[in-house]
């Protein structure tokens, strides 16, 4: 198996297995019921029962879209709150316009994947590096 | 980004494994290489 072989086998595994994670394994889903839970918290704290929210499905973006009655000054604190929350990236009230671009959440989990998997690759090759400069130090 | 580690740690564990072992299958030693002293007339 030459480098270029094995680095390519090991980076569709490391895809593969965050999909599986993300998808069947049902990390995404359970984070976006957290984050949906978090936010009805939240809003009934404020006595705003008719603001409804929930996390962007199809495909699952950790983005908040908010929908019901409120005055500016509301929608503005409301989507401010809800972005302070832990596992929200942006907060979007429905009829406000385009929504600001946010990145799926399966690509955000690909891409600390992929890093987690390149900082493996470079201990690897720190090791590799040691053990021939050892190598070399006894011929 | 806290969260997403709460949920997706386990796949960066994985993730970090198959790049150490990827790596050490990239970067071993193809047969060994004849050593300089070999080389040298006695």
């Amino acid at each position: 198996m030459n480098r270029n072989t094995a680095l390519a086998i090991g980076l569709g595994a490391t895809l593969a297995a965050t999909y599986l994670w993300h998808g069947p394994g049902g990390a995404g889903a359970r984070l976006g019921a957290l984050v949906d839970r978090e936010v009805r918290t939240m809003l009934d704290d404020y006595e705003m029962q008719a603001v409804g929210a929930r996390i962007q499905h199809h495909p699952l973006i950790r983005r908040v879209v908010l929908d019901g009655p409120a005055d500016g000054f509301q929608r503005a604190e409301i989507a401010r709150l809800t972005e302070s929350l832990p596992g929200v990236a942006t907060a979007h009230w429905v009829g406000s316009g385009e929504p600001t671009r946010a990145m799926p959440l399966l690509a955000e989990a690909m891409l600390m994947a992929l890093a987690s998997f390149a900082a493996g690759v470079v201990l690897a090759y720190i090791a590799a590096l040691r053990r021939r400069a050892r190598e070399a130090l006894l011929a | 980004m806290m969260t997403i580690l709460d949920f997706y740690w386990p796949v960066l564990v994985v993730a970090l494994l198959i790049g150490i072992v990827s790596g050490v299958l990239a970067f071993r030693r193809r047969g060994a290489k004849p050593r300089s002293s070999d080389e040298r007339p006695d």
